[in-house]
């Protein structure tokens, strides 16, 4: 049997088996990636005669749960329209479509005996050579190969994806004995590279990597905070961001998986690992367990730790449970002394470090936890991984925990951690003891941006594999900064090539950062670099620009202090784009406003798929002033054709401003028309981000790059247009879409668009636009309602209508 | 309203003490103090200058001014002291101030030379002491610095060794005042190398000599000597409060010796002004007396205005710490404990008012010189004596750099230790800058609406940039200095500004706004000019460590805390100066 190299396999077309929750989604995921995807489940049990014949009722299963999934928030597809590419059928009907397609995942429920019955189905209709996996949580993957063939126990593998699929990176990856190495090899690559996940290779050990570590660490915590008299809050407080796990933390986390999942993984857990060490942890306590048979799962019954109420007043009130009298009481806000110190610090690592040093009750559980979790994950390797990496990037990737424990171990100091553990009679594996004794103190290293382990085999500290294909600004914190302000960093990312790094709150653009492009430019012309990339690591590519300042210069009206502060903006988005170095945006996450406006300039935006960007302005009152507008009036003149009537296309423009239009992911932003498929396009894994807009850069510079020649000939279309985009405005005040201040912003937006009020088409230039733009900008600050409605988003997050 | 509060409190006016509500007891002690300075200093001020032709006239009038009680007024009765109330012996600080040389002599006796004996003595030391010390029989002085330590005091090398019942002291001290003819001195010395500890020393003890007196700039007539120490035994009970203590004795009777200063400097302003405003009204020029040219106009209004606002910010604390006294008192403390206490909890008031008035006294004297003219350079006028005189209050009792950093460090620690509740209204702060102000015309409430809201604001300037100030350098904020210097700045001119509203205030209320007509010119020019300084001392402690958009939009935050109606201060100074030359004195 000869098994296609890794390296030579193509996926042109998935099945999806089962429409649950995470089979529907999977689908739409395949979809997002541009694959043609069957979807199939079962026919209902309960047609009716008539039914019978008919193919929708057969199909109506899968078809709600498709439906379901669609309307599912946060959407599990890139852009409405991709849901076209998935083609819904039942497993009685349908099954010969799997000779079309290059892989079948199945994700039916969770039941040996009808997964194997799946799979007998499947092997008579799929193509030999095909991969199949099995999208299990729990279930052993070998123990699905009884009665299969060679050929297709050496393309099976477990393939375990983590809910919401779009959203989630983690990936595990779960070959048998069986399974061909170049089916895992291509499994772990296409997961990467197409999926834009986390791949992580784990072993058939129960629960895989995340879970066993993840549930092990809820189990911990629900006996610790038993022992210790801690309240669901208190724990919450704790085990939230200020420990570098997700604002969900600890039982807001139960409640969203569902308090009976977990309690089934930690069961399967105890009873398939008699020989864990911790198998007592893994035994549910009291309180869960009557949890359980109160049917108090969590938010599928509407209640589980918390509970969501109204208080007499009718408002919102959120209760929490007291595990001890198990009534639900008003949730609290707990306070420690220590949390309020880490919360007052910017980094991670400083955070963990204060709460480690404290003494109150924080500070003990979370050493205490840390401390279990810690010699629980050694005793792991080499049971459920190889290497300890793999550990840390399931927990990141699958648990949305910020470091991962090894990481973590390694921030508060191995051999501090380890004389506390033996202190505290906790014992880390003996390999962690013979690595401090042979010298090595930590479990990570990093040189020259590039990231090393240290291999438990071989003891000796190896690359990560792929740590040198993607770029984590991270692994350059040690590196010298080529230049560096408060707000921005620049970095020398290799191959004579520059990274400009925005490190303000919420990204949020200021003058720190202007000045960090402009001197980034200035650098790289002037001392040979290939180009720039603006990317970061953060959460946000960049929330705008920093509107508290505008606001308070405007209250103060400071105008000519604010003028000054929007033309250099301009000018700032002009250099992106007329440098003579190719400069690549590499936007991910919310990229509004400002953010936006510096993507449209730049020479190429290799957006993330999980970018959320669009012009924002309207809401805040304003209009786009850095650039944003112009570009948009370039670009409608740059499509403009002899012949074809050309307001239209510049009323579409403007519906995207004035409606404040935010892509929700990096494909939608070429339909928003905010992303450009001339020079833009998107990258699926979010941590190859920077490497691959590092790579556009070497590849703009090697095929000689020149700077371009500013504009002067855009068309616009004066008052021919105007007329009518100002009728269209009045017309939507009237019909009440429109406040009366909506209508005022969107009058000078039209007045912008249309060039001012020339008496007739006419070419202009770039500056005449930026000078138009910059006017109508300042105008609106002038506005209570604008300062009203930048006030609201200031305080709230959240746009105000008035 | 406790100490260092009103930073983040309103105090209102009728709770502060102005001046103008001192009883008849207290003003006959004042005309006692004026009668005995008129007749006995002045005539003889240019003797008292030459102590070294006169070694004896300063200590035969200190016995004089004993025999009338003054040196014991603040002593309690069952020593030998009258035992007055705090105000009142803030009242005859305030005329000693007018008497130069004479007055630092008297200070320094009754103020640092006794009240460690009264605060920290024991019950015989107070016995044996205390009632020659009232009445002038004996003498104090107060021997703290050392040629090496000066500021930096605990840094003394003088060093005391028991030997038996005896401790044996060897050392050097340096500008001791009184050190000529007292009899008794207050010496501070190592324990066991750095054990900093208080001692009684009496005259005549073997070994005790004194250096010769200082040529000095100015205070001629005060005896300033080094006080030598080679093996001078003192009795063992002769030490002074406990063994490693006696920076506790040093510093607190300075927080009293601090708020005295201001009192009497106070006194030497409302002095200077006297003789120019007289002066300037008899010297005439171009055919008319110069009083009437609006740029000494100018002179005049403004060393009034300065005096004025440091006189609202004396009586304002004096209050504060008498309350404080009568509230420790009912808590059972006796009342030298309380007064210590008292003292302690208002020692950010008390460093305020030290930089404050010495501040207003070199300012006002130096006008008072320009209003002379040459004849201001030329002894024969009481001016040139008084210029020389006031440059030492800047330096003593802590120098105004020690005072301004101690202001604000002591706010920063009374923060850190939850006493004063910094954090909740700076948080505000940042919210309330992104509030939109109202652009319609506010109404209006009370007369000093505008100015009262112009000091809360004042007042969030402040929190503005300490807190970001503390923020950014968390403990090594008190190494900033030059960062220390502005904020100090801006609390000073704060709380003046907001003493002088605040008093006027009140005289409206007591006595209705047409009497107050003048103060009330004299509160808003200060407070207009105030607010200017705030706003740059403000920018310039920002400047120094915010950058980029955090600097620009703190700069715009001080700028709009520190925002005043335009007001008419050339109009408001001519009307103060007219009343002045009407009445040809300081006129409140």
């Amino acid at each position: 049997m000869e098994v296609i190299k890794a390296s030579n396999r193509k996926i042109n077309s998935v099945a999806v088996l089962g429409s649950g929750i995470m089979g529907s989604r999977l689908a739409c995921h395949f979809a997002n990636i541009g694959l043609k995807v069957f979807l199939l489940d079962i026919v209902p049990f309960d047609l009716t005669d008539e039914e019978k014949d008919d193919p929708k009722a057969r199909n109506r299963i899968v078809n709600a749960a498709l439906k379901t999934a669609l309307k599912s928030n946060p959407s599990p597809v890139y852009s409405k329209d991709i849901a076209k590419n998935i083609t819904t059928g039942n497993f009685d009907d349908d099954m010969q479509w799997l000779s079309k397609v290059d892989w079948t995942v199945e994700a039916v429920i969770e039941n040996l005996k009808i997964k194997k019955q799946v799979f007998e189905k499947v092997e008579m209709h799929r193509k030999p050579g095909t991969l199949v996996t099995s999208n299990t949580s729990g279930i052993p993957i070998s123990m699905m190969l009884e009665g299969r063939s060679e050929e297709f126990q050496a393309h099976f593998c477990g393939s375990h994806f983590f809910n919401p699929p779009r959203y989630l990176r983690l990936l595990e990856i779960i070959p048998t004995a069986k399974t061909d190495p170049e089916v895992t090899t291509f499994l772990m690559r296409y997961g990467d590279l197409f999926l834009g996940k986390q791949t992580v290779l784990c072993k058939d050990t129960p629960a895989f990597i995340a879970n066993r570590i993840g549930v092990f660490s809820i189990m911990a915590i629900f006996h610790l905070m038993q022992e210790m008299d801690l309240t669901v809050e208190e724990v919450d407080a704790i085990s939230g961001p200020v420990s570098g796990r997700p604002k969900s933390a600890t039982f807001r986390t139960c409640d969203l998986v569902g308090i009976d999942t977990l309690v089934k993984v930690a069961q399967g857990v105890g009873q398939n690992c008699p020989e864990d060490e911790a198998k007592d942890l893994f035994e549910i306590p009291s309180f869960v367990q009557k949890m359980v048979e109160n049917e108090w799962f969590g938010d599928k019954t509407r209640q589980g730790f918390y509970k969501k109420s109204k208080d007499e007043n009718g408002k919102r009130l959120i209760k929490a449970l007291d595990i001890k009298t198990f009534e639900y009481k008003p949730k609290t806000s707990p306070r420690f002394e220590s949390i309020g110190a880490a919360r007052k610090v910017d980094s991670l690592p400083h955070k963990l470090k204060i709460l480690a040093k404290g003494t109150d009750k924080a500070s003990m559980f979370f050493n205490t936890l840390n401390m279990r979790v810690f010699a629980y994950s050694s005793n792991r390797i080499p049971e459920i991984a190889d290497h300890l990496y793999q550990i840390d990037d399931a927990m990141r990737a699958g648990f949305g925990w910020e470091l991962g424990p090894f990481e973590t171990w390694d921030i508060l100091g191995v051999q501090r951690v380890v004389d506390t553990m033996q202190s505290e009679n906790i014992q880390p594996n003996q390999w962690v003891i013979d690595m401090l004794s042979s010298g090595a103190s930590s479990f990570y290293k990093t040189e020259n941006g590039a990231r090393y382990f240290y291999n438990v085999n071989n003891k000796s500290y190896e690359i990560i594999p792929g740590s040198k294909e993607s770029i984590a600004l991270n692994n350059y914190r040690n590196n010298d900064l080529v230049w560096g302000n408060k707000g921005a960093s620049l970095h020398d990312i290799g191959d004579a090539v520059l990274c400009l790094e925005f490190h303000t709150k919420m990204n949020a653009i200021g003058s720190e950062i202007l000045q960090g492009i402009n001197k980034s430019i200035d650098i790289a012309e002037k001392q040979n670099w290939k180009g720039v990339v603006i990317g970061n690591d953060a959460q946000n590519f960049s929330a705008g620009a920093n509107l508290a300042m505008m606001l308070m210069l405007a209250i103060e009206q400071e105008y000519d202090e604010l003028n000054m502060a929007i033309r250099y903006f301009q000018n700032t988005v002009m250099r992106l784009r007329y440098s003579s170095v190719p400069v690549v945006m590499a936007p991910h996450g919310l990229t509004l406003g400002g953010g936006c406006e510096m993507s449209l300039h730049a020479d190429a935006t290799l957006a993330s798929a999980e970018t959320y960007i669009g012009l924002v302005e309207f809401g805040a009152g304003l209009i786009p002033g850095g650039g944003g507008t112009k570009e948009f009036v370039v670009r409608t003149s740059d499509g403009f054709y002899t012949g074809d009537p050309q307001l239209p296309a510049l009323q579409e423009r403007f519906t995207t401003i004035a409606t404040a239009k935010v892509a929700t992911s990096g494909y939608e932003a070429f339909d928003i028309g905010v992303l450009h498929s001339d020079k833009d396009s998107v990258v699926i894994n979010q941590s190859r981000l920077i490497a691959e807009a590092k790579n556009k850069v070497v590849e703009l510079s090697n095929s000689g790059y020149s700077r371009p020649v500013e504009r002067e000939d855009i068309m616009v279309l004066g008052q021919t247009a105007l007329g009518t985009m100002y009728a269209g405005i009045e017309a939507f005040g009237i019909s009440g879409f429109a406040s009366e201040h909506d209508q005022k912003i969107a009058k000078k937006l039209a007045f912008v668009m249309a060039g001012g009020d020339l008496s007739q088409p006419t070419e202009v230039s770039e500056q005449y636009l930026l000078d138009l733009e910059r006017e109508a900008f300042l105008s609106l600050l002038g506005e209570r309602k604008t300062l009203e409605r930048i006030q609201h988003i200031l305080k709230t997050g959240k746009p105000l209508r008035n | 309203m406790k100490g260092g509060e009103f930073l983040i409190k309103e105090q209102l006016a009728n709770d502060v003490f102005v001046p103008e509500e001192l009883n008849e007891e207290q003003l006959m002690f004042r005309s006692m103090a004026i009668d005995f300075i008129e007749a006995k200093i002045w005539p003889n001020i240019a003797k008292i200058d030459k102590q070294l032709e006169n070694p004896d006239m300063v200590p035969n009038l200190l016995e004089e001014i004993g025999d009338l009680g003054m040196l014991g007024a603040g002593v309690p009765e069952q020593y030998g002291g009258m035992g007055v109330d705090f105000n009142t012996e803030t009242v005859l600080s305030e005329e000693l101030g007018k008497a130069l040389s004479f007055g630092v002599a008297v200070a320094a006796h009754t103020g640092i030379g006794t009240l460690p004996i009264l605060y920290f003595g024991t019950q015989e030391q107070k016995d044996k002491y205390l009632p020659d010390l009232a009445s002038g029989k004996l003498k104090a002085s107060y021997c703290l610095t050392e040629p090496n330590s000066g500021s930096d005091a605990l840094a003394a090398k003088t060093k005391a060794v028991l030997d038996g019942e005896h401790w044996v002291l060897n050392g050097q001290k340096m500008w001791i005042t009184n050190a000529g003819f007292a009899d008794l001195y207050i010496v501070f010395a190592q324990v066991d190398g750095d054990k900093f500890t208080g001692f009684v020393v009496e005259r005549d003890t073997p070994g005790l000599t004194l250096g010769d007196e200082e040529v000095k700039l100015g205070i001629k007539g005060s005896s300033t000597r080094q006080v030598f120490f080679e093996n001078v035994r003192i009795p063992k009970d002769n030490l002074l409060g406990e063994i490693g203590k006696g920076h506790k004795i040093a510093f607190n009777v300075l927080n009293i010796g601090r708020f005295k200063l201001c009192a009497m400097v106070m006194g030497g302003c409302k002095k200077a002004i006297d003789i120019a405003t007289n002066y300037a009204n008899e010297r005439h020029q171009f055919g008319q007396a110069i009083s009437g040219f609006g740029a000494i106009k100018h002179k005049l209004a403004e060393m009034a205005i300065q005096t004025f606002a440091t006189d609202s910010a004396t009586y304002r604390v004096a209050d504060l710490i008498t309350d404080k006294i009568e509230e420790l008192k009912k808590e059972g403390l006796s009342k030298e404990e309380a007064k210590l206490k008292a003292a302690e909890e208002y020692s950010v008031e008390c460093a305020i008012l030290k930089v404050l008035g010495s501040e207003a006294l070199d300012f006002v004297i130096d006008e008072a010189v320009q209003i002379f003219g040459g004849t201001g350079y030329s002894e024969e006028y009481p001016v040139a004596r008084m210029y020389r005189d006031a440059r030492i209050n800047r330096i003593f009792e802590g120098t105004n750099e020690i005072n301004r950093m101690l202001a604000v460090g002591q706010l920063m620690k009374k923060a850190m230790k939850g006493q004063l509740d910094i954090m909740t209204p700076a948080m505000k702060i940042q919210e309330e800058l992104m509030e939109i102000p109202s652009f319609d015309d506010e109404e209006e409430d009370g007369p000093f609406y505008a100015e009262k809201n112009a000091i809360k604001n004042a007042k969030k300037a402040i929190l503005l940039a300490a807190g970001a100030a503390a923020q950014k350098y968390m403990m090594e904020l008190e190494k900033q200095q030059e960062i220390l210097m502005n904020l100090a700045d801006m609390v000073i001119d704060v709380f003046t500004a907001e003493s002088a509203i605040l008093r006027t205030e009140k005289m409206i209320n007591l006595n209705g706004e047409a009497s107050a007509e003048l103060q009330i010119l004299m509160s808003k020019t200060y407070l207009s000019d105030a607010l200017e300084r705030v706003h740059m001392s403000g920018k310039h402690a920002i400047c120094g460590f915010a950058e980029g958009d955090e600097l620009r939009m703190m700069l715009i935050g001080v700028k709009r805390f520190t925002k005043y109606e335009p007001f008419n201060t050339i109009a408001a100074r001519q009307a103060v100066a007219d009343k002045m030359i009407e009445a040809n004195k300081y006129p409140y």
